[in-house]
């Protein structure tokens, strides 16, 4: 058994889907199954598994409850969701909570999928296990209310209060990437006092201000203007592992989760409208993660993606080019952000060009 | 949360909704008469125009007639006010020219009776003392009382009046009188001074009452003993009366139409306030007279004139009050009918925007309950290709996997052939095998005799994911029917059992679903409308269980009918709204997830059948759905 890729728990209720599992996989991995998240969790004790694959439909607990637990459990096991079909609520909430590595869709395809399952394998292995952040719950936003509004500044906040509010360092800071001005204010306001958020209302400012100085976190809309964000988080998260992206989108699409899932490794997806306070939780949650990244290098393939095209970053920037005749420099926020407008649009689009080359070329 | 009403899952499949698709169809279209439940609007419809049209052109000619009455009313009032008016001043004037003659003859009366009364004095200065007062003195002597005592008789007329024999009587004394001396002298004297006077006779009567003398002479002797003016003279107050004779003997002859006043007057002897006899003068006033009636004429000319006047300004009055009463009554018309004729544009405008609204709001009820119908099927789309999708994804890997593995058969089935044909050319038992030569190739061998046994099974288990997925189309296309006679002869156990396994695709899997199928006939019905009702009500079943729970369908026979229940164990419906969730758009879920026409739809097809859906709830403990459909319910589903 030791020459095998991996220890893997299959987890579906439906025994057909199982034994094909096992047919498929049983070559490469030691597989063990069960047809019920109960035998799952059982067996979460007696093996220490390096990848769990879960049904998302089971009566009962759902696949994304099932790998929360795993999560809970066995930290290191990576975990893939298998779904028959797309479920927004479950996939939101199997970003951000359960924090899986890939989302596979039924019918599964032969060769990816054991393919996949043994990078995973393989990251489980090699890499160290990063503690799982603190874990938002739901309710506490609300309570909060607008806590920027209240609360004067980091220092001087007694630990009880914010007990998850980490104080920012000097080299870090947020972006802020959404073409809606009263988004971009209201996130401010919650997180202007503590945090440094510079502000993009569109990629080609959102460019310019990576490219200016790294950032910890990037926080954005699905899409910018009419510009997909998906590609740029991707590409960051390809060449710059170590910067976390939180993602919130109006638009209730599970294919656009589960393409920011395998391709842009998002750490928390937000449906909007949201709570202001909840933004603050996750931000700072989100630093957190990003310092266990920028700490440990080697840390980072838990969170690899999907190889990006290469063309990805040139119909990036094409789009940029193409949107930026309609381009709106942001609001001058307290934090200033880039003074896009300034600049002739010719040098616009040269500092975002060579701003994307410094960022995903080569 | 309440129970809550699902929305069109009824109409999962593509079949046509009754009631719901144009409702105001053509009767032939056989979906048509199953529209009854929908409200009171169509059929005998309520035709707004028509109705205000005739409605309000009563109500106008009410107001008209009764303004016309009115008017006219006013105009009538308004011509008794003026004729009261004319008869008034009419009857003013003529009171006023009857006074007015009547002072004119009064004043000629008296001014005659004051001249009588100085033509008396002067006579009897004149001739009293010398003439006269012998001459009556003597008169005295010729008796009259045998003549008094002749007793008047009853003439003709009730009147009392004297005989012949009486008046002879008289005449008789009278030619005495005549005879007596001293008449001559006296006679000629008072002749002589009634010349040249208005004075046209002469009457001279003694204290006894007898006329002792008179200018014409055949009235000597007469009694004038009951006379008033004789009495009153008598009584020393001159009494005169005007009388109109047609003819009158005066001294000088007699005269024809004459106006006279004859005055009574009392002579008082000479130097004394004794009557010593009275005198009777008769005067002509003929002139006077002419002259007043010609006065009273002119003023009756007058007055008629004014009242002429009166009249024609009276009558021109009314005249214009009833022509202005006609102007008004006509501009009350004409302004009655310009309001009828804005009312009327406006309730038309008001009939087309209600149309429009109805129709836009049927239209929305219409893409409404066809949304819900294709959310509902995208719902059930949703489930089912999820139940295609496992043994589509396990069929799928296992065939990949087999093709796969079959590849590692190529070599050992070509190497077994090789030595079969060599076993078969071999002439005895022996046959030689190169291995030099193959080794490369036979030892490269790596299927395992347990990988044919293994993938036996995968097919198997393909096999097997192929029956799931037929049994899910046959299960589709019993449910839909798209492919069988729209009404037809049908066991609704057997339209259960597909909705059921369906159902199941979509409903929770905490959610238990029971089936308790008795025996039930065939009846004849629209199988595919059934089936959505049924599919309707096992889910919205689920969506009143939170968390784990039953659901049993049960059906069975009940008399005439046969019974369909779909039993839960939900939150149960609050009897307040109980009556109210087949109503169309009344819903417990939230704005946007159900349209509220599921169960509304659901009891139209029920009672388009004969049948009925009724509920019944404990709060907490869940609901019971019937649905009652008539076993001979052929009659309506074939005219449905």
């Amino acid at each position: 058994m030791t020459d095998r890729k991996g220890v893997i728990l299959c987890v579906d209720d439906e025994p057909h889907v199982l034994r094909a599992l096992q047919w498929l996989l049983q070559r490469e991995f030691e597989v063990h199954t069960a047809s019920s998240a109960a035998d799952g969790i059982k067996l979460l004790a007696a093996h220490d598994f390096d990848v769990v694959v879960s049904d998302q439909r089971m009566p009962g607990v759902t696949g994304v409850e099932f790998l929360h637990e795993v999560r809970k459990a066995n930290p290191r096991a990576m975990r893939i969701l298998l779904t028959g079909y797309s479920d927004l609520d479950a996939m939101v909430r199997s970003v951000n909570e359960s924090e899986v590595y890939r989302f596979v869709t039924k019918p599964w395809d032969i060769r990816e999928l054991p393919r996949l399952i043994g990078e995973a394998a393989d990251i489980a292995k090699r890499t160290p296990v990063i503690a799982p952040t603190a874990e938002i719950a739901e309710a506490t936003p609300a309570e909060a209310g607008p806590i920027g509004a209240v609360l004067p500044g980091a220092a001087d906040l007694a630990p009880h209060r914010r007990p998850t509010m980490v104080a920012m360092r000097p080299d870090e800071s947020i972006l802020l990437i959404d073409d809606d001005a009263q988004v971009r204010h209201a996130v401010e306001a919650v997180l202007g006092d503590t945090v440094h958020v510079r502000c993009a209302a569109n990629l080609a400012e959102a460019v310019q201000a990576l490219d200016e100085r790294p950032v910890s976190v990037v926080i954005s809309d699905v899409r910018v203007g009419k510009v997909d964000v998906t590609r740029l988080i991707r590409l960051m998260k390809q060449k710059h592992p170590e910067v976390v992206s939180v993602v919130f989108s109006g638009v209730q699409d599970a294919q656009i989760v589960m393409d920011l899932i395998n391709q842009g490794q998002v750490y928390r997806f937000i449906p909007k409208p949201f709570k202001p306070g909840f933004i603050r939780l996750v931000v700072d949650s989100a630093i957190r993660r990003h310092r266990q990244l920028a700490e440990m290098p080697e840390a980072r393939v838990r969170f690899r993606v999907e190889k990006v095209a290469d063309e990805a970053a040139e119909s990036l920037r094409r789009d940029i080019e193409l949107a930026a005749g309609q381009l709106v420099p942001a609001g001058a926020g307290p934090m200033g952000p880039v003074p896009a407008g300034s600049a002739p649009e010719g040098g616009l689009l040269s500092r975002v060009s060579g701003g994307l080359r410094r960022l995903f070329g080569g | 949360m309440a129970r809550e009403q699902t929305g069109g899952v009824v109409s999962v499949t593509a079949m046509r909704l009754p009631g719901l698709a144009k409702r105001e169809a053509a009767p032939a279209r056989p979906d048509a008469a199953s529209s009854t439940a929908h409200g009171p609007t169509q059929g005998q419809s309520f035709q707004l125009v028509r109705y205000f049209a005739f409605a309000s052109l009563a109500a106008f000619a009410l107001v008209a007639s009764a303004l016309a009455l009115f008017e006219t009313r006013q105009g009538d009032f308004f011509k008794s006010v003026q004729e009261r008016e004319g008869a008034f001043f009419n009857a003013t004037q003529a009171e006023f020219a009857r006074k007015q003659e009547a002072a004119s003859l009064r004043d000629l009366l008296s001014i005659h009776e004051a001249g009588n009364v100085n033509l008396t004095r002067l006579f009897a200065n004149a001739l009293w003392e010398r003439d006269f007062a012998p001459f009556v003195a003597r008169a005295a002597s010729v008796p009259v009382d045998h003549c008094r005592a002749i007793a008047d008789v009853e003439a003709p007329g009730g009147k009392k009046a004297a005989p012949p024999e009486k008046k002879a009587c008289f005449a008789e004394a009278g030619r005495k009188i005549m005879a007596l001396p001293g008449f001559r002298e006296i006679d000629a004297k008072v002749l002589e001074s009634m010349k040249k006077t208005s004075v046209f006779k002469i009457k001279v009567f003694d204290l006894r009452g007898v006329t002792v003398y008179s200018s014409e002479h055949a009235q000597i002797g007469e009694d004038k003993l009951s006379n008033a003016g004789w009495k009153k003279a008598l009584a020393g107050t001159p009494a005169s009366e005007l009388t109109h004779r047609d003819k009158f003997s005066a001294f000088e002859g007699v005269v024809e139409n004459r106006d006279l006043i004859s005055s009574y007057l009392p002579v008082l002897g000479p130097g004394t306030d004794r009557i010593v006899g009275v005198f009777e003068v008769y005067s002509d006033v003929t002139p006077f007279l002419a002259q007043i009636k010609g006065t009273t004429k002119e003023l009756a000319a007058a007055a008629q004139s004014n009242r002429d006047k009166v009249a024609r300004v009276s009558a021109e009055n009314q005249q214009r009050v009833e022509e202005s009463g006609w102007l008004q009554i006509a501009t009350l018309l004409a302004v009655l009918v310009v309001l009828f004729a804005v009312l009327f544009l406006i309730v038309r405008r008001a009939d087309r925007l209600i149309r429009s609204q109805e129709a836009d709001r049927d239209q929305a009820h219409q893409q409404l309950a066809q949304s819900e119908k294709m959310a509902a099927l995208g719902q059930m789309v949703a489930g089912v290709a999820h139940q295609l999708n496992t043994p589509l994804a396990f069929s799928k890997s296992n065939v990949s996997l087999v093709i796969d593995r079959l590849g590692d058969f190529e070599k050992p089935v070509a190497v077994a052939r090789k030595v079969s044909d060599l076993v078969k050319k071999a002439p005895d038992d022996r046959i030689v095998l190169d291995v030099a030569r193959s080794r490369g190739q036979l030892e490269s061998i790596e299927a395992d005799p347990a990988d044919v046994h293994a993938m036996k099974e995968m097919l198997g288990d393909v096999l097997k994911g192929v029956d799931q997925m037929a049994e899910l189309v046959t299960h589709m296309r019993d449910f839909t029917r798209l492919d069988r006679a729209r009404v037809s002869e049908f066991d609704l156990n057997e339209g259960l059992r597909s909705v059921v396994y369906l159902a199941r695709s979509v409903i929770p899997n905490a959610v238990e679903v029971v089936e308790a199928y008795g025996p039930l006939p065939q009846i004849m019905c629209t199988p595919s409308q059934l089936n959505q009702i049924f599919l309707n009500l096992i889910i919205n079943a689920s969506q009143a269980i939170e968390g784990s729970g039953k659901i049993t369908v049960s059906t069975r026979e009940e008399g005439e009918f046969v019974r369909v229940d779909v039993a839960d164990t939900g939150c149960g419906i609050p009897a307040d709204i109980r009556e109210r969730i087949f109503e169309p758009y009344f819903t417990t879920k939230p704005e946007g997830v159900g349209t509220g026409l599921g169960l509304n739809v659901a009891r139209d097809i029920a009672r388009a059948h004969g049948g009925e859906i009724t509920v019944q709830s404990v709060p907490g403990e869940g609901a019971t759905f019937s649905v009652l459909l008539p076993r001979e319910a052929g009659a309506v589903a074939r005219a449905a």
